[in-house]
């Protein structure tokens, strides 16, 4: 699987500066043309970190509640990447659900998967994830290089 | 002082490597104090310059291999300023100072019984037209390189950056001695005179040189020692905690992470790792572990 590299992409997205992610929420719906809905859900979540949802008109995202602000927000941004990666890459049935496979889950009463480990589709949009905590938080984190700064 | 810039360069190149490998644009000034490092071997600091030149003919050619080296570290220095000032390179003067090197070569090849290996080579030969040229050259260069990033640390030269300024105007005026020895030695009768003006050079540029480096390590510690208390520990500790607890697929990421990455990065990545492997492994760490990571996080959210 062809994927682009994450750095352009994260700047083709943000531009060079820092960014916050009600910026990229904005961005992000503006490109999908419909509005991304964050979702804190309680409950049991086992293995699962979050998880989105793409309906005709919205996507939603749920995250659990308890997890710290950072993971949160990681997660979150991970979720971010595959709306953003199947913006510009078309759909990637792996590892999410195709279309085919939602119709025959719905009326089930419990769901559980076992998606490739290591997919080059989950290493992109935790990458993409990776990059996007960097963006927001270098107004913290000055140059590595005292010299340039 | 010959000894100390060596060593202050030493330290700059050492503690800069994680700097140079994270951001291209660091590693002008790293390949700088490199071939300074270089130039200062060439001249017989650390090995007997008789034995370094022996393996080059001892025709004093390490004489010609210090010159370009110093020169090429002042031209890298230069360059790091220029990003520092935001100066763009337009003007082909940016590359003139490099024009000498050829220079340099051509009459340094010129110059008259080259044998004996000897520190004071160019004194021994200056009633030569090619050692002339050949020194004058490198001096000029030298000059230019360092008047002009002189003017370009202008706005800039506060503080810390002020030793640099310092430091390259004492560089100048021992370069400047050099060039007027060399000119009333070819020009005027006054030998004794030129060679008393000559006799300033060494100790002016290496004390000028010892400054620059001195502010350049100054700075650097400066601003990495608190970045260093904040999260060096943190830093270590997280990737110890991945490597025991196999929280990766290889075994080598956790270090490259720490390498890789500033210090603030690679805590977060080692936070986000260990929460994934937690998830996975549908387990938590214990209390006191517990604890200590929940400080960690508390400690980086305090800087989104």
């Amino acid at each position: 699987m062809d994927l682009p590299p994450v750095q352009d992409k994260v700047r083709e997205l943000c531009g060079d500066g820092t960014t916050s992610m009600a910026e990229v929420l904005e961005r992000l719906a503006t490109i999908c043309e419909k509005p991304i809905k964050l979702i804190e859900q309680e409950g049991s979540w086992g293995t699962l970190t979050a998880f989105k949802l793409d309906f005709e008109d919205h996507f939603k995202i749920y995250v659990p509640p308890q997890d710290s602000t950072q993971y949160k927000l990681h997660c979150i941004y991970h979720e971010l990447g595959h709306i953003y990666l199947e913006s510009f890459q078309g759909s990637l049935f792996l590892p999410d659900f195709s279309e085919e496979m939602l119709k025959e889950a719905a009326g089930a009463k419990s769901m559980s998967c076992c998606s490739v480990p290591n997919h080059p589709v989950e290493r992109w949009v935790e990458d993409f994830a990776f990059e996007m905590s960097k963006k927001t938080r270098s107004r913290s984190s000055s140059n590595p290089d005292p010299f340039l700064s | 002082m010959k000894l100390l810039l060596f060593a202050l360069l030493s330290a700059l190149c050492l503690l800069r490597i994680p700097a140079v490998v994270k951001v291209s644009e660091a590693r002008a000034s790293w390949v700088a104090s490199v071939f300074g490092l270089v130039a200062l071997y060439v001249l017989g600091t650390v090995t007997p310059l008789e034995v370094i030149d022996s393996y080059l003919g001892g025709v004093n050619v390490t004489n010609l291999l210090q010159a370009i080296f110093a020169l090429l570290a002042i031209f890298f220095f230069n360059d790091s300023v220029r990003r520092l000032a935001n100066v763009p390179i337009v003007r082909w003067t940016y590359y003139a100072p490099l024009l000498s090197v050829p220079i340099m070569i051509v009459s340094f090849a010129l110059i008259e019984d080259k044998a004996p290996t000897a520190a004071d080579f160019i004194d021994t030969r200056m009633d030569q037209l090619a050692t002339a040229v050949y020194s004058g050259t490198y001096m000029l260069a030298l000059l230019f390189t360092v008047l002009r990033t002189i003017y370009m640390l202008r706005h800039k030269a506060k503080g810390p950056y002020a030793t640099f300024s310092v430091g390259l105007l004492v560089v100048a005026v021992a370069v400047s001695c050099h060039i007027t020895y060399v000119v009333l030695f070819l020009f005027s009768p006054w030998d004794a005179f030129a060679r008393e003006i000559g006799s300033w050079f060494d100790r002016l540029f290496y004390a000028g040189l010892s400054v620059t480096a001195a502010g350049w390590l100054i700075l650097f510690l400066s601003k990495q020692l608190p970045r260093l208390r904040l999260w060096m520990i943190d830093a270590l500790w997280l990737t110890g905690l991945r490597m025991r607890v196999n929280a990766d697929r290889s075994r080598v990421s956790p270090a490259w992470d720490l390498f890789n990455e500033t210090l603030e990065n690679g805590v977060y990545k080692s936070l986000i790792v260990l929460h994934n492997y937690e998830r996975a492994n549908l387990t938590t760490f214990p209390e006191s572990i517990q604890t200590r990571i929940d400080r960690i996080e508390t400690k980086l959210d305090a800087r989104v």
